[in-house]
């Protein structure tokens, strides 16, 4: 038996079409934060003036910036009774009351997303909101990620363990690193975009023709940390390959992710430097919002994954320990 | 059971909040506040006798206006098919359009009433009409879409409140008054970002623009007058000049392609 192998059925506790549902509001997820980033690149934030409802209609003709900006209400609205219907579910369904209790967050968070981003358009996108609304955006994108891993049925199986292997920090510790690393990084991004701070640097790999640009302004501070915080992203993420890929290499579960994540890295960069290149085209410049929030999801599951199946005592069911 | 209560009561919340507020249509027309200047005697600007006329020209190649795309929006596209920048607009005889003239120093001490007519901007074809324009801090400014499709009128004020009003239907005004002088003020629409216009609030009356025909007449009192030009795109420039009583004076400014202008 290899150590990927299908632990016995646990049918009690299994729902696949819970988790199916999970996956599709992870998905519905990653849309709403490209038609995010959308709303941001066309600057069409306050395109609708009021809120709740768009020029006091439930639907406005969609042209120009509404269509950016009601188009990510209505996607959010579906997101949102996403979230309710999943915490319906979860509520009926699950036995695990630490996971009840993750989907209720996650739906105080859907709602509490709702109100910034209502706030940040009838107070005229000051930055610590829309700030804020970027940055929950993440969070919550992680906590529906880490609702489909849980209700999965692998996941419910529980994983097979991996095993102590050599190596400083541990292999879950250096996954919360790397997931740590990218989500101030994604905080950075947000505070670029809410600063207008995109071009503060306006040429690519070089900045202002030298390795250090001159600091004279807070926004060049903010872009070059950006840009600092992606080499240290790239870092980590390397880092934690050439560990996987060292030790853990047989078990698909963490190999997988990884793998997936350097090769997002090599997109995420490449997106980034054209967005430099394009002045910031719309497109471009949101496919490098979600691109990084998908990195993010892939890292939130690593991490999971890895905190089970190398630490013992999580959640870890050793019946398929290799040999 | 409980579950399903404490679900139908966050459900409950959500419906309120998408019930709640609503237009927000801040249509608040504040009666104009008497007396705009900066304190002093009352001065009727009506007296003033002395005429300053001149030309804002342009030197050097007249970049090309950039077309506008306005697909985004059908009605926008057909009712304004070929539609131009208004950033840079030359008349035949060289002269720039657009230009807000008015006078930064010289006026102090005296006090200004507001008018009582109202400043129009239109939403007409997608464009502003007037692309720029002046008025005094307190006046009435009421804002018209003339359009079958929807704006947002967005002051991008620094000094004064912001504000960020929707009018979806065609025949709606709503009136704003800017309580601060503030120069210069930017007007956008975020639905169609090509839209933007310039607004001028000062705390006297002397300040005009060089309209569409790139030229302009200032009536000032007798004095030493430091007189600004500003441009959108061109920065600014100030020239001092003194007026006699019942004088005439001609100043012109020269705004030149990529460089600083003169004045004469």
């Amino acid at each position: 038996m290899t150590p990927e192998s299908a632990g016995p059925e646990v049918p009690e506790r299994e729902n696949i079409w819970l988790h199916r549902f999970a996956v599709f509001t992870a998905l519905g997820t990653t849309f709403l934060i490209f038609a995010g980033g959308m709303v941001t690149s066309t600057e069409s934030g306050l395109a609708v003036p009021d809120w709740p409802l768009s020029y006091g209609m439930f639907f406005p003709p969609m042209v120009g910036g509404v269509f950016y900006e009601h188009g990510h209400r209505m996607v959010a609205g579906f997101v949102g009774i996403l979230t309710f219907v999943l915490a319906i579910w979860v509520s009926l369904k699950e036995d695990r009351a630490w996971v009840r209790w993750l989907t209720l967050v996650a739906l105080v968070a859907v709602i509490t997303q709702a109100i910034l981003g209502g706030l940040t358009v009838l107070y005229l996108l000051p930055t610590p909101v829309s700030f804020a609304h970027a940055a929950l955006a993440q969070t919550f994108f992680c906590l529906i990620i880490s609702l489909a891993l849980f209700t999965s049925p692998d996941w419910k199986r529980g994983l097979p363990s991996a095993g102590e292997r050599q190596g400083s920090p541990r292999l879950p510790w250096l996954c919360g690193l790397t997931t740590a690393t990218i989500y101030l990084q994604l905080l950075m991004g947000a505070l670029m975009r809410h600063t207008q701070s995109g071009l503060a640097i306006p040429d690519f790999p070089l900045a202002f023709g030298r390795i250090l640009p001159p600091f004279e302004s807070g926004s060049i501070m903010i872009h070059f940390a950006h840009r600092v915080g992606a080499l240290l992203v790239t870092v980590m993420v390397s880092w934690t390959v050439i560990r996987i890929w060292t030790s853990y290499r047989n078990h698909k579960r963490l190999l997988t992710p990884i793998l997936i994540m350097a090769c997002l890295v090599g997109v995420q960069l490449t997106l980034g430097a054209f967005t430099i290149w394009s002045q910031k085209a719309p497109l471009i410049t949101s496919f490098h919002v979600v691109t990084g929030a998908v990195i993010l999801g892939m890292s939130v599951l690593l991490t999971l994954r890895a905190f089970v199946m190398v630490m013992p005592g999580i959640e870890a069911r050793p019946h398929l320990q290799p040999a | 059971m409980h579950k399903c209560k404490l679900f139908a009561g966050v459900f409950a919340m959500l419906v309120v909040l998408a019930g709640c507020g609503g237009g927000g249509d801040d249509s608040s027309s504040l009666p104009p506040v008497p007396g705009g200047g900066g304190g002093g005697a009352s001065y009727d600007a009506a007296s003033a006798t002395a005429t300053v006329t001149g030309n804002i020209v342009f030197e050097g190649e007249v970049p090309e206006a950039a077309r506008i795309q306005m697909a985004a929006d059908p009605f926008c596209q057909s009712h304004n098919e070929g539609a131009t920048s208004q950033e840079v607009l030359v008349t035949d005889g060289g002269q720039l359009q657009n230009v807000i003239l008015y006078v930064r120093s010289g006026h102090e001490g005296a006090s200004y009433s507001v008018p009582g007519d109202a400043i129009v901007i239109n939403q007409q074809d997608c464009t502003y009409a007037p692309h720029v324009f002046t008025m005094i801090a307190n006046q009435d400014l009421t804002i018209k879409n003339s359009d079958t499709t929807l704006h947002n009128i967005h002051a991008f004020a620094e000094v004064n409140m912001p504000f960020n009003i929707g009018q979806p239907v065609e025949g709606m005004e709503t009136t704003k008054t800017f309580e601060q002088p503030e120069m210069p003020l930017p007007i956008r629409c975020d639905v169609h970002r090509w839209m933007s216009a310039f607004v001028g609030v000062f705390d006297h009356p002397f300040h005009t623009t060089s309209g569409d025909t790139g030229s302009y007449e200032l009536k000032l009192p007798p004095g030493t007058y430091e007189i600004v030009a500003w441009h959108e795109k061109y920065g600014e420039q100030i020239s001092t000049l003194e007026v006699a009583d019942a004088e005439s004076a001609e100043l012109n400014f020269t705004f030149s392609a990529g460089a600083e202008g003169t004045s004469e």
